[in-house]
């Protein structure tokens, strides 16, 4: 048995997809500047040294941003949307401080003690590449 | 009569009261906010040193000890219009404590002559 589609049929269904994609896009607006700020950190932070050092202010972060893009994806550019990219960032810059500073303090320690000491055991984990316990 | 007004005024009172109860910012949120900001002035967030300036003049922590401080009174005056996205302001304001403390306590462990990574350039190549 063959169905018969009609051209007028298919040129319906496109024209309804089409009109559906601009009607939701209108619905969602443009993607508000503080989540592309906060997906730019979440790129910027997960290569950096966040990842390595201070790996839970990480995550919270992300789960921020994971919120935001879901208010994004139901709302659009809401208000919730925009809050929720603001905590994500600043979450995000926590994460980078909290990194630095870690970074900082082991440098310090390590001065401190001088050359020719052997490597401690988050140094080793570190330079294979595993992240060392989260700091909070 | 009189009985029907005074039904009617004790609804209102009691519809008025429910409204208040539900606007008001919770209070273990606003403690935790306060401990925060008490939190950053002992560690001196608000008094950082001049080469941590940012772009208002003062250092990044003091700005967003301000953001924050901003942000919270705009929640407390949402709350008491009965506005639900005060919570979220206060959230808002959370947030910027908190990383003016992290700020004010990476500035503390800088060392003053290091050029040291900014934290967002990859270290693993």
């Amino acid at each position: 048995m063959k169905a018969h589609i009609s051209k007028g049929s298919v040129l319906r269904a496109t024209c309804s997809v089409v009109l559906a994609a601009v009607t939701g896009s209108c619905a969602t607006g443009s993607v508000p500047s503080t989540l592309i700020e906060a997906r730019r950190s979440l790129i910027a932070s997960s290569t950096g040294l966040a990842d390595a050092l201070a790996l839970s202010y990480l995550e919270d972060a992300k789960q921020m941003l994971e919120r935001a893009n879901h208010e994004f994806a139901l709302h659009g550019n809401s208000d919730l949307c925009r809050d929720y990219s603001y905590i994500a960032e600043n979450k995000f810059e926590l994460a980078d401080a909290v990194a630095r500073a870690e970074l900082f303090r082991q440098t310090k320690e390590d001065e401190g003690v001088g050359p020719g000491r052997p490597p401690r055991s988050e140094d080793a984990r570190s330079s294979t590449g595993a992240p060392p316990a989260a700091v909070r | 009569m009189a009985t029907n007004n005074w039904m009617m005024t004790a609804g209102l009172s009691f519809c008025g009261a429910l409204g208040c109860a539900s606007a008001s910012l919770p209070y273990a949120e606003v403690s935790h906010y306060q401990a925060s900001i008490d939190t950053a002035k002992r560690v001196g967030a608000f008094k950082l040193p001049a080469n941590n300036r940012g772009a208002l003049g003062m250092s990044p922590a003091e700005e967003h000890l301000e953001l924050a401080d901003d942000q919270f009174e705009l929640a407390k005056i949402m709350a008491a219009s009965g506005d639900p996205r005060s919570f979220l302001f206060l959230a808002r304001a959370q947030s910027d404590v908190d990383l003016a403390l992290g700020l004010a306590r990476e500035a503390a462990a800088r060392p003053h002559t290091s050029a040291m990574n900014d934290g967002r350039t990859p270290i693993l190549k």
